[in-house]
């Protein structure tokens, strides 16, 4: 019987009932044939149980190899981060083989209610976090201090974190003069003092909703990045992003600014999937998200500085973790033959 | 019987409300009932092995708690193309969804929102 044939037959068969242990290594021997960063694409459509799926993630992260760790730009370069960073709302499947690949950065942990299976026994200065604290968002009182104190306090006595690394004010401030009130910074200031957070950083969106004046991102981003006391921030960008927000953010990247990419696939998805040609540059021809990670991951500043340092993207399987997160791994770009980002992700 | 919401599309990236479903290719206005129902579907989508549905319901969940009012409540119908409320309408019904992200995650994200909401409520329904 052909390959596809014999993966075809499989999906079929899965459907009624779960493939047997030989069948899932022919499986499993046919997709790691098909070549680095198709694995989990092949056995797509083949229903796995829990354990047949975590040894398909082995063989992923065999393929994909360790991701590269660079300085979480000049402000926290202490902070030696991956490219992309887990997210608490990944499919918690995925945590093993993203740990597996040296992913050392986890978003929103401030969410968890208690520590992951796959954190539990790790050293706590083996990885960093960030807690999105959430009176900055509309409806919410922005200078509600009790309330971003009592968030962080509460969060890390649930999930025994210790601490954080870094405080992002969530959904960030919806104008300039609410961001220079200073509420956000002086829970921070005490919080630090505390040793429970250790950066001041934000989440910052941009604002358009029915009970907000419409801010233009520049108009937002300038005056953190001027403060000063911004040292990370995560924002919206994707392929399509304008050119005078792309500048904005290459200013916060060149003072220094920790840069977390964001909301790549819902902003660039279409757009990347109907351009072939772009997908034919980023060395990834029919897949969209690594497309759009190669695309974020090796933008520059004017000075030639990586414009984002980190990504966040939502996995919900291991096709897409495979997918995406191949878009940052230097062993697949090497392979792909793709310099500019083999160059961004050596830097 | 309760009414499938049938998807038909999921809104652009330069709209203010980007990446919803949509029940049409191009609404003028979207009904917080019907977007909530869409939701929940996508929730009951998912398994273990592929958590993508609640992925894209997610994601508008988290645009919904940037959308939710000094009173605690959002709009019952609202242009997704500009994220404004249309006519007067108001309702708590996204906390009930909050709430099952919450358990379905096990995490904390929404608990603001949701008190935000419950606290309003309370205070309305005295």
């Amino acid at each position: 019987m052909q390959t596809n044939e014999q993966i075809q037959h499989l999906q079929q068969k899965s459907k009624e009932k779960p493939i047997s242990r030989r069948e899932f290594v022919s499986a499993l021997s046919i997709a790691t044939a098909a070549g680095p960063g198709l694995i989990a694409a092949t056995l797509s459509g083949i229903a796995l149980t829990k354990s047949q799926r975590a040894e398909a993630a082995e063989a992923v992260v065999a393929a994909l190899g360790k991701l590269p760790r660079r300085p979480f730009n000049s402000h926290m370069k202490h902070m030696l981060i991956t490219p992309i960073s887990i997210s608490q709302d990944w499919n918690q499947e995925l945590y093993a083989p993203a740990l597996a690949l040296g992913i050392n950065f986890v978003h929103k942990a401030g969410y968890w209610g208690q520590l992951p299976d796959a954190f539990k026994g790790l050293d706590r200065e083996s990885y960093y976090t960030d807690i999105t604290v959430d009176t900055t968002s509309p409806g919410h009182d922005p200078d509600d201090y009790d309330a971003a104190y009592n968030q962080v306090v509460q969060s890390l006595q649930s999930n025994g974190l210790k601490y954080y690394d870094i405080y992002r004010a969530h959904f960030g401030w919806h104008s300039p003069a609410s961001f220079q009130k200073g509420t956000s910074y002086k829970v921070f200031q005490r919080l630090k003092r505390e040793g429970k957070v250790r950066h001041f950083g934000v989440s910052q969106h941009p604002y358009h909703g029915p009970s907000e004046i419409y801010h233009d991102y520049p108009q937002m981003i300038l005056p953190e990045v001027q403060s000063g006391i911004v040292e990370a921030m995560q924002v919206w960008y994707s392929y399509g992003t304008s050119q005078a927000v792309q500048d904005v953010f290459a200013k916060a990247s060149e003072a220094g600014v920790g840069m977390t990419a964001m909301k790549i696939f819902s902003r660039g998805g279409g757009k990347m999937s109907g351009d072939p040609q772009m997908m034919q540059n980023m060395r990834a021809e029919g897949k969209p998200g690594r497309a759009l990670m190669r695309y974020v991951l090796s933008q520059k500043t004017p000075h030639g500085k990586p414009l984002f340092n980190t990504c966040v993207s939502a996995l919900g399987n291991l096709q897409v973790f495979e997918e995406n997160v191949g878009g940052a791994s230097l062993k697949m770009a090497l392979a792909d033959g793709h310099d500019e980002l083999v160059h961004a992700l050596e830097a | 019987m309760k009414e499938t919401a049938v998807i038909a599309a999921w809104s652009p990236p330069e709209w203010a409300c980007c990446s919803f479903p949509l029940p049409e290719a191009s609404p003028v206005c979207l009904e917080m009932p019907w977007l909530l129902e869409a939701l929940n579907q996508l929730i009951e989508a998912r398994t273990d092995a592929d958590t993508t549905p609640l992925q894209r319901a997610l994601h508008v969940a988290h645009m919904l708690v940037t959308m939710q009012g000094t009173d605690g409540a959002w709009p019952v119908r609202f242009c997704p193309r500009t994220g404004k409320q249309a006519g007067n309408g108001r309702t708590y019904a996204p906390a009930l969804l909050m709430k099952q992200l919450k358990l379905v995650l096990q995490s904390t994200e929404f608990t603001v929102a949701v008190q935000h909401a419950e606290a309003h409520q309370r205070a309305s329904s005295v």
